[in-house]
């Protein structure tokens, strides 16, 4: 059984490669972290995430086009799962019944849906 | 702008084939994008960075998947162990005989290690050395370390070029210091400012230069606690000897360990001792009392150096001195510890000998357990000779089955290497004991790892050599067919021959050396030390008050004697020349052991006196009498010495009696010519008791340390036996004694491991004749002394290669014995039965298994 929750790294990467949509490849979700989080990371770090996740299910992926900036080379795009979103669905949740049960905020109930 | 190619080269050449083409797609990318906003060489760094960071588990090649090189050495690997785990016996008997060889080769690695490390702690032990002198006595050179104070004065003036220190130091002693109400002994030494460089201390606190005020003191970190606990020790006061404060200049980091500076907690100054001992003006050339030491200018030779001052005291000493015609020489810091031997003023090495004796045997040691491994890898060939001739025919080359075995042996040696490592843990307490070091294995430091690996492929080449060449040269038709390849064995038994050639030579040696201890403690010793403790004198308030001690001690009726004398009787090291008596032959250079006693020593130590009498304390004329050893009769050449006279000490002393001679030196030196005098000078350094043998020993020295410490109160009673203090000459030889004996049970028990699984192998070999034999009639008996006759000769035959060996080593060593030991024939053929017993039982389990196999069991199977 592989583990399949979510640390803050791969929720982040997740949600990215949602977001990026057509253009979710390592190099691109590398930029796009940088520039979402003002931290800098590795494409292999990013990588390393991705197969990591695609290992666990929540990700697919197929090799895309090539371009000139890229030597030629094509790049491999990535999908988020059925899997993948019920993961992100599931983390979102655990942490709004957490905040809700936060007493500084009991009496305003945060509703993010 | 194209990436950096060699990045570019190392990602390819570790990432996996399926991630070459996005990876080095989307780093084209970053390294574009970056070349936008940042130079070229910033974009460049970051390729390497990125590349760098895909050295990741997910992204590198595998490498066991398509290496044939790993696949072939994992296969190595699984027959090893296999063969490792169905030949149970054989391989704990590999195992066990080479853990056992490399445990001692360790061993005396690790001993040899620090014994070579001695003194080397100094950075600049190259440029130290001690100041020697050799004094020329009628035909006869000695070499002494002590020397003149006027020494390195001379030094220093006449060779400026030569010496950036030369100073003068006293020997290392203990002295009692007081601080508070704390009262203890110290050791340690008073020398001339910048002797602090040449014993080599590290400050903690306090500064170095104390030495030039005769009033401090530099102190040892032990020494600062054992005072001053938790309070900061420098500016405090301590008192010596009762007499004097000194103030404590600074503190520095222990000296231990390998050091000849070892256990030194304090350093005094020059300038204190010189007032203490009032000695300036007052001691000449010719007292050699103090100890000088150098350190040599940045690029002066040592050796050239040493040639330089050779005659520096000759030229500047009185007349009287020139007739021993002195030489100095330099005796340099790295051959203090190793070679302090000196044969008629020749270096003739000292420690240096046992390293050789114990390296040479820790290497046979580890030979004999190869030769184990050899002898069990090539007896079993025929065993091995199918899966060699089935590798052959499928195109191994040669070469290849070389390495095949070579890693076999690599193998059990590794494995042998982490056993012997695990003896040598649980055995070095016991050696650290015996040979009173602190011996470590060094496991954090890279060398030591280093040297392992060598040593574990040192010793699997010297095992697996034989069998790998051996068994890779087997033909493959007739190894199939099963023809015989494991030869005749005539290596085998030329191997087991010398195995126990050594064996047999150890246990010689270890008979030899316990009978020269032997003989050596049965030597007599002239006096009688049951009951006979001696104290050190400390101060000079401790002989003022010594007849109070002795009237209340004796009036308790603890001790039935006591006295007081210059010298101990076991150790008597004062020599005095210049003496002169009626019928000395002119011209001579006469020499003397002299002991300045009291009247009661003779009694306190029981002499024996053959000719006179004792001293007698009621007769005045006593203190200028003198009694003599036999050995001092011949060498004053009296016919009836009682009555005649002896100029000596400005005085003329007249023998009252002779004794019995007293071992008073080195127990295998020859006893020299000994004069008992009674000391009117009031040199007593030594208190000795004859404790009551009615009295319990520890209830009579307590209470003796209570009256002594009544009388004296600011001084230590610090007691020792003379039966240990004698004990402590024998010390040297004992340790021998024991290493010889430690080596020759571990070569004996190698050996025996290996003529075991030898036999074993032979019984299995000879089993179906050992049947027929039965069949035919034969009794187990016959076929015990058949199958033990071939290893019985082996024995004798190794018994006469050893003994002539052995008869030549140890005449050698007894050589250097003046009171020694005889070589007699039974030790040689006891050592050859004791081995030949060892064997025959050894083997006996093999032979008589073999010979009560019912003979159906071994012939069924045809």
């Amino acid at each position: 059984m592989k583990e399949t929750r979510l640390g803050e790294f791969e929720e982040v990467i997740l949600l990215l490669v949602g977001i990026l949509d057509k253009e979710a490849y390592a190099f691109k979700i590398a930029e796009e972290f940088e520039g979402q989080t003002k931290r800098s990371v590795s494409i292999g770090a990013v990588h390393s995430t991705l197969t990591r996740l695609a290992e666990k299910g929540f990700l697919d992926s197929k090799m895309g086009e090539s371009s000139a900036e890229r030597g030629g080379r094509r790049k491999r795009i990535y999908e988020i799962t059925a899997s993948g979103k019920r993961a992100l669905e599931t983390s979102r949740d655990f942490k709004v019944s957490l905040w809700n049960q936060f007493p500084a905020f009991a009496g305003n109930k945060l509703n993010f849906l | 702008m194209p990436p950096p190619k060699l990045a570019q080269k190392l990602l390819s050449w570790f990432i996996k084939d399926e991630l070459i083409e996005e990876v080095l797609g989307d780093l084209d990318e970053k390294f574009n994008t970056t070349l936008k906003s940042k130079t070229t060489t910033r974009a460049k760094l970051n390729y390497w960075y990125q590349v760098l960071h895909y050295v990741r588990p997910f992204a590198i090649k595998n490498y066991k998947s398509n290496s044939k090189f790993l696949i072939m050495y994992q296969n190595y690997f699984k027959i090893h162990w296999r063969n490792l785990i169905r030949n149970k016996g054989f391989s704990f008997i590999n195992i066990a005989g080479l853990a056992i060889g490399m445990t001692v080769a360790l061993i005396v690695g690790i001993w040899i290690q620090y014994e070579v490390s001695y003194n080397t702690y100094h950075p600049e032990n190259d440029r130290i050395a001690q100041v020697y002198q050799n004094q020329t006595f009628e035909t006869e050179v000695e070499t002494w370390q002590g020397q003149a104070l006027q020494l390195a004065p001379a030094l220093r003036e006449d060779y400026p070029n030569l010496f950036e220190i030369a100073v003068t130091s006293s020997y290392n002693n203990s002295n009692v210091f007081k601080a508070g109400d704390k009262v203890l002994k110290k050791r340690g030494i008073f020398i001339q400012d910048g002797g602090a460089d040449i014993v080599g201390i590290q400050m903690l606190e306090g500064s170095i230069d104390a030495l030039k005020n005769p009033a401090s003191i530099l102190i040892s970190e032990s020494f600062a606690e054992a005072f001053f606990e938790n309070e900061s020790p420098v500016g405090q006061s301590v008192m010596l000897s009762n007499e004097k404060f000194l103030e404590v200049a600074g503190v520095f980091k222990n000296i231990k360990g390998n050091t000849k500076f070892d256990e030194i907690d304090y350093l005094g100054s020059w300038g204190f001792y010189n007032q203490m001992r009032d000695l300036e003006g007052n001691v000449s050339w010719g007292a050699s009392w103090f100890r000088t030491f150098i350190k040599l200018k940045d690029g002066v030779d040592m050796q050239s150096a040493s040639l330089a001052i050779k005659d520096v005291k000759l030229r500047r000493t009185e007349d009287d001195d020139k007739r021993f015609k002195p030489e100095i020489f330099l005796h340099p810091m790295s051959r203090w510890h190793l070679y302090g031997e000196f044969t008629n003023g020749v270096n003739t090495g000292g420690k240096i000998d046992s390293i050789w004796l114990f390296g040479i045997t820790g290497l046979f040691v580890l030979i004999l357990a190869c030769i184990n491994f050899m002898n069990l890898s090539t007896a079993r060939a025929d065993k091995r000779a199918k899966e060699i001739g089935i590798r052959k025919s499928l195109g191994s080359l040669k070469g290849q089955l070389i390495g095949q075995y070579y890693s076999e042996s690599l193998f059990i040696t590794t494995l042998s290497y982490f056993v012997a490592l695990l003896l040598t843990m649980l055995a070095l307490p016991y050696f650290e004991s015996m040979l009173g070091t602190e011996l470590s294995i060094p496991w954090l430091t890279p060398e030591f790892w280093l040297a392992s690996v060598g040593f574990i492929l040192f010793t699997s080449l010297l095992a697996g050599s034989y069998p790998a060449l051996m068994l890779s040269s087997f033909s493959p038709i007739k190894s199939l067919r099963r023809e015989s390849s494991a030869g005749r064995g005539i290596l085998r038994r030329v191997l087991v021959v010398f195995q126990f050639s050594i064996s047999i030579i150890l246990i010689i040696g270890t008979m030899v050396i316990s009978k020269q201890i032997q003989h050596a403690k049965n030597r007599p010793l002239g006096y009688d030390t049951d009951g006979l403790v001696m104290n050190f004198i400390q101060s000079n308030a401790e002989i003022e008050n010594y007849p109070t001690f002795k009237n209340m001690v004796l009036e308790r009726n603890l001790a039935s004697a006591m006295s007081l004398s210059e010298s101990s009787v076991y150790s008597t090291w004062i020599t005095n020349s210049g003496f002169d008596w009626e019928g000395k032959t002119p011209g001579m250079q006469d020499s003397f052991v002299t002991n300045g006693v009291d009247f009661d020593f003779g009694k306190v130590v029981s002499w024996e006196i053959i000719a006179g009498r004792d001293f007698d304390p009621n007769l005045a004329s006593d203190s200028l009498s003198i009694i003599i050893n036999e050995s001092a009769i011949d060498y004053l050449g009296f016919d009836d010495p009682i009555g005649k006279t002896i100029d000596a000490f400005d005085g003329k002393l007249t023998i009252i009696g002779v004794i019995k001679d007293m071992l008073n030196q080195g127990a295998y030196d020859p006893i020299k010519q000994t004069i008992y005098y009674y000391d009117f000078i009031g040199r007593s350094s030594v208190l000795t008791i004859k404790l009551n043998p009615k009295i319990n020993t520890s209830d009579a020295l307590a209470e003796i340390e209570q009256l002594f410490k009544s009388v004296n109160p600011e001084s230590p009673f610090e007691y020792s036996f003379a039966s240990d203090r004698l004990a402590n000459k024998y010390r040297d030889e004992e340790q021998v004694g024991q290493l010889a004996t430690i080596s020759s049970i571990v070569t004996i028990l190698i050996s025996s491991l290996g003529i075991f699984a030898m036999a074993a192998f032979l019984a299995e070999k000879k089993s179906r004749e050992i049947s027929i034999r039965k069949i035919l009639g034969a009794s187990v008996n016959k076929i015990w002394v058949l199958l033990s006759k071939e290893f019985a000769l082996l024995i004798l035959v190794a018994g006469l290669i050893s003994t002539p060996i052995a008869y030549y080593v140890m005449e050698d060593w007894l050589a250097d014995y003046n009171y020694r030991t005889d070589l007699t024939w039974w030790i040689f053929g006891l050592s050859i039965l004791i081995a030949l017993v060892i064997t025959i039982i050894t083997i006996s389990y093999q032979t008589i298994k073999a010979a009560l196999v019912n003979p159906v069991d071994t012939l069924r199977s045809e």
